[in-house]
């Protein structure tokens, strides 16, 4: 049996397929070849685990997406078929697979019947053109007079001008587009469904993209940025006024802003960055509409890009973003933010948190962040310090604050304390020890 | 099923009851996102077609033939979208070092996200076949109807599909080599 009939059994075993002769044919080749039987062990278990594979829950955000979407077009009752337009983009537009041919028997053999027909009609019909050609052109006159100097006229045509010359497939799409008036285009392309557009957008020049981008609608921006390459991106971006590259986030949904942001590679998200100006980064993040937007989009980036962002949120995206961030992320952001912000975002945190950040923190910062927490759990936080950072925690520390800290310390660590402490310190100290 | 099926759905949506839609939503959210995910190998992608397909569902729905299930119809709009924005994806964003460091750190991790990684690497109509089969449970000729093919290419296909992926997660090492 070769390796072919044998991987062929197997898989009609995996499907149930299995006819009785055929297991019989499957148990003897097993029985005879080892290699079989793993082979076969091997395929029904990547069968058994492909089928015993959990769905993924569905995001929340896509259900109200699509109603938005549905929403803001016409009813099918009222849409009209589209007919001549719908037959231009399946049969012209190239490297386009529709997604809205009507369903085919199965037993079609191509997915493309219709392009099928129409090829092999317009062989036919061409063939026929040329057989008919060849046998009765030129025509002859029926004065049979017009001679050498007839038949030369039929040559004299006219010169062919730019007009004459008709450009095919994307090139002619493309200097079609570009070259009609901005009201033009924009009437065109709101013409156009979803698919049409992300075909167009796919053609037309960086310019004709950023003037159509401004205009679309979010889904139709979201659907038209997911298929543009990194540097059509950020070249596009590019080309928007700040405040149309601002609307484009500030209309986005939460996902839709992150889906947009996370799917810049990071030169990609560099090469955005590096086209904007600061005034123009702060605009675009200062009109995302809500925090969850802003904490979305900061949620996809990597820790130094959250942190970037992290600066010119409000408090409130501040407070969201940290509370979905990881710990390295909350210290990137913690680092970057103003004293009173870092305090506020540590009110947020919980004690584990809290330790993580002060053990991460500045000599001033750890003192800053234990008095703002309530005594005892300062205690808790405190014993759970590194014995270094105890030591500067301790130094910054008021005497009286000190005193009760030291006394929580184990024998090791106040030794090691004791040494570097100061005379007066350890006067403070020892008095307290002794009373 | 309970309640209304949904050629009635669709019915009612043609003669202008949009909620009738939205319980079309509801009722196919979770496949299509799914069937997205697992071809595209991405959740925004996934969400992206998602959407997509609902909305091309929606503006199409007049040119849905009744004769056939509308979950194949709903299935041939999510595996072609799908399918498209796998293939430019791979056009554009070719797996990187990140994603390979990534990935190894995984292996050793979680199995089932191998299982994933392997699926990704098969050629888009693979992932498709894949998908139908063992995420969505479709029959022979209910895949033949959604990918638009006959039932023995739909076999073949799949037979294919699951012997490549055998050889992906030997190379990963999830399975001995023979």
């Amino acid at each position: 049996m070769t390796r072919d009939e044998l991987l062929g059994l197997i898989n009609r075993e995996i499907d149930g397929e299995l006819s009785g002769a055929d297991r019989k044919r499957l148990d003897a080749e097993i029985g005879r070849n080892p290699g079989a039987a793993e082979l076969r062990r091997e395929m029904l278990d990547l069968g058994a685990r492909l089928s015993a594979t959990h769905p993924l829950p569905v995001p929340p955000t896509l259900k109200p997406a699509i109603h938005r979407a549905v929403a803001q077009r016409p009813s099918p009752a009222e849409a009209p078929h589209r007919g001549l337009r719908h037959a231009f983009r399946t049969f012209i537009l190239p490297h386009h697979r529709s997604t809205e041919v009507p369903m085919a028997s199965p037993n079609t053999r191509s997915n493309r019947p219709a392009r099928k027909y129409v090829v092999f009609g317009g062989a036919a019909v061409g063939l026929a053109a040329l057989v008919w050609f060849a046998i009765y052109w030129p025509p002859v006159p029926d004065d049979q007079a017009s001679g050498t100097i007839g038949s030369a006229k039929k040559y004299r045509s006219e010169q062919i001008t730019g007009s004459d010359v008709q450009l095919a497939g994307t090139e002619a799409e493309a200097t079609a587009i570009d070259g009609i008036a901005p009201a033009a285009k924009t009437d065109l392309v709101n013409r156009m469904v979803l698919q049409d557009r992300a075909a167009f957008f796919a053609r037309i020049s960086l310019d004709a993209k950023a003037m159509l981008l401004a205009q679309a609608s979010e889904t139709e921006r979201t659907a038209a940025l997911a298929r543009m390459s990194p540097e059509e991106r950020a070249s596009v971006f590019a080309a928007l006024p700040v405040a149309d590259r601002a609307a484009i986030f500030a209309q986005a949904t939460a996902s839709e802003a992150g889906a947009v942001y996370g799917r810049l590679s990071v030169a990609d998200k560099s090469a955005l960055a590096a086209r904007l100006s600061v005034d123009d980064k702060a605009a675009l993040l200062d009109r995302y509409v809500a925090a969850e937007a802003k904490a979305s989009v900061t949620a996809r980036a990597s820790v130094a890009e959250r942190a970037q962002a992290f600066e010119r949120m409000t408090a409130e995206a501040k407070a969201q973003a940290f509370d979905k961030a990881a710990m390295a992320e909350r210290h990137a952001m913690l680092s970057r933010m103003s004293e009173e912000a870092r305090a506020s975002m540590f009110d947020r945190a919980n004690l584990a948190e809290r330790v993580k950040m002060v053990d991460r923190a500045s000599v001033a910062e750890k003192a800053a962040a234990l008095d703002r927490i309530p005594v005892a759990e300062r205690s808790l936080v405190f014993d759970q310090m590194t014995v270094a950072a105890k030591t500067q925690a301790l130094e910054r520390m008021p005497a009286d604050q000190r005193a009760a800290f030291f006394d929580r310390l184990p024998v090791a660590e106040k030794a090691f304390l004791y040494g570097r402490l100061s005379a007066e310190e350890r006067t403070v100290l020892e008095g307290r020890q002794t009373r | 099923m309970t309640g209304r099926d949904d050629l009635d759905l669709v019915r009612e949506c043609l003669a202008g009851n949009r909620p009738a839609f939205e319980e079309l939503v509801e009722r196919y959210q979770g496949p299509v996102f799914n069937v997205a995910y697992r071809i595209t190998g991405g959740r925004d992608d996934a969400e992206d077609v998602a959407q997509s397909v609902f909305l091309k569902a929606y503006e199409s729905l007049r040119s849905f033939d009744a004769r056939f299930k509308f979950f194949s119809w709903l299935y041939r709009i999510a595996v072609n979208e799908a399918l498209n924005v796998a293939r430019r994806r791979e056009r554009f964003e070719p797996l990187g070092d990140d994603h390979a460091a990534a990935e190894a750190g995984e292996i050793e991790a979680d199995r089932d996200r191998i299982l994933e990684h392997g699926i990704a690497e098969l050629p888009p109509d693979e992932r498709a076949v894949i998908t139908l089969r063992h995420f969505q449970g479709l029959s022979y000729d209910e895949m033949a109807e959604v990918l638009g093919i006959p039932a023995n290419r739909v076999k073949s296909r799949l037979y294919s599909a699951r012997t490549r992926l055998r050889g992906v997660l030997t190379k990963k090492g999830l399975t001995s080599d023979d």
